[in-house]
């Protein structure tokens, strides 16, 4: 009998944590996203929809002031300015809700940041808002999710999904390339080098090649030759890369197209300084850090 | 087939670099990482390695036999070369915990080495580019370039 009056205790004690544990249904979550330099961090609770259909215009009803999320308000922190849907997001720690709406929804950043789900904040001039449209047919997502579903060297794309709405939100951030070199940082790179390329996923054979280093329309330029030259005689097919400084003597390459990069900073121009304070010779290394190509100074 | 790039295919391989990047640590997290990044952007001092200093502390392969053969790999690159690993500077916040002095401390009982991308990727790059010869300043720059 004292057993059973012992057990009963437990089990009444025990009873409201249960039943705790049972309404925290929307555990708290996280994902970031780093490019060039400038972090995106989104802390939310993730609720599912357990059943539940139609949430959209009904249990989160149009109009609403809603956190994507639930208890604590989601928030969005950045280290440095970006843009989000062109719209300038200073850098900081921001709550994030949607006004939802049968059409457009409005996205809030808020500096008012510690804020529960309810009550609705108060418009304020502090807020940042823009529109977007949300995919209404996107398939059911169980989980209010979060992820980044794809990135470029410079922008990404911060993705929210629960029910069967979707919304992109695009993000571009600040490049660290540093653009103003003069050519008084680049004189000691200047010159021809005897080039080796090595076989790499970038050149499926060997070969060689004289590279010029130059300072060329106020910007420092590698004339590259992506292949040899054809057996014929002819000149091997080649083109102007950019380079722009990254910590002592390392250089990033880019390309340009329509006066946009498409490419850069996963490759590094290393370079090796002889006893006349120029360059001696130089490394070309692979985002792997694979040695793709190694020049020794020739002029 | 043709084993030359045109200009087209060339960019598309290079465009294509982002992908390949994942060989090396990315600063990407998802919930649950256990590092913290530097601010990034930001070149640190890297400290002169401790005279006479050796792989003694470096945790022993049954301390971490659990965390995978690639970690285990890493383990045994620093201690083949402690000497290098405590001239080189970690990007990844652990300068701030107590005990760190350099890359080699990462690596110790208290150390994030067991399982930081960012800890075990410098390693890496630091062991291979000693392999191939380079200095401790070439290895510096190398790990600051990817690292900051």
């Amino acid at each position: 009998m004292r057993f059973l009056l012992v057990l009963l205790a437990v089990a009444t004690l025990a009873a409201p944590a249960a039943v705790h544990a049972q309404l925290k249904a929307s555990p708290r979550g996280s994902v970031s996203q780093t490019l060039d330099g400038t972090k995106i961090d989104i802390e939310y609770a993730r609720p599912a929809l357990r059943g539940r259909e139609g949430l959209f215009g009904g249990q989160i009803f149009w109009g609403h002031v809603w956190t994507p999320g639930a208890d604590e308000a989601t928030t969005l922190t950045v280290n440095k300015d970006i843009m989000i849907d062109s719209t300038a997001v200073p850098a900081g720690k921001y709550s994030m809700w949607f006004i939802v709406q049968p059409g457009d929804w409005e996205v809030v950043l808020n500096p008012e940041w510690d804020l529960y789900h309810i009550p609705e904040p108060e418009r304020s001039d502090d807020w940042i808002t823009f529109m977007v449209t949300p995919d209404t047919t996107a398939p059911k997502t169980e989980v209010l999710t979060f992820d980044f579903p794809e990135h470029e060297p410079f922008s990404t794309t911060l993705r929210f999904r629960f029910d069967r709405r979707q919304v992109n939100l695009h993000i571009d951030v600040p490049s660290r390339l540093k653009m103003d070199v003069t050519e008084s940082d680049v004189v000691p790179y200047i010159g021809v080098f005897a080039t080796e390329v090595l076989v790499t996923a970038y050149s499926p054979q060997a070969y060689d090649f004289d590279m010029p280093f130059m300072w060329k329309d106020s910007t420092f330029v590698a004339a590259m030759k992506w292949a040899p030259a054809p057996e014929d005689g002819g000149e091997a097919p080649g083109m102007d890369m950019q380079l722009l400084p990254s910590v002592d003597q390392v250089f990033f390459p880019v390309f340009y197209e329509n006066g946009e990069i498409v490419a850069s900073a996963e490759f590094f121009f290393e370079f090796l300084m002889g006893d006349d304070g120029r360059a001696a010779s130089f490394e070309l290394r692979t985002p792997d850090d694979d040695l793709w190509m190694r020049g020794t100074r020739k002029e | 087939m043709s084993t030359h790039h045109s200009r087209r295919s060339f960019l598309a391989i290079l465009l294509g670099a982002g992908t390949m990047s994942a060989a090396l640590p990315s600063r990407s997290e998802s919930t649950g990482h256990s590092c913290h990044t530097t601010a990034a952007g930001q070149v640190v001092e890297h400290p002169e390695p401790r005279e006479g200093i050796d792989a003694s502390l470096v945790q022993p392969d049954e301390a971490i036999a659990k965390m995978g053969k690639k970690t285990l790999e890493v383990f045994a690159m620093v201690r083949e070369i402690p000497e290098v690993m405590d001239g080189i500077a970690c990007y990844c916040g652990c300068a701030s915990r107590p005990g760190y002095r350099s890359l080699l401390t990462c690596f110790y009982e208290d150390g994030r080495g067991f399982g930081c991308p960012i800890c075990q990727g410098e390693a890496r790059l630091a062991y291979r580019r000693h392999k191939e010869g380079q200095s401790l300043d070439q290895i510096r720059r190398a790990i600051d370039a990817r690292f900051s």
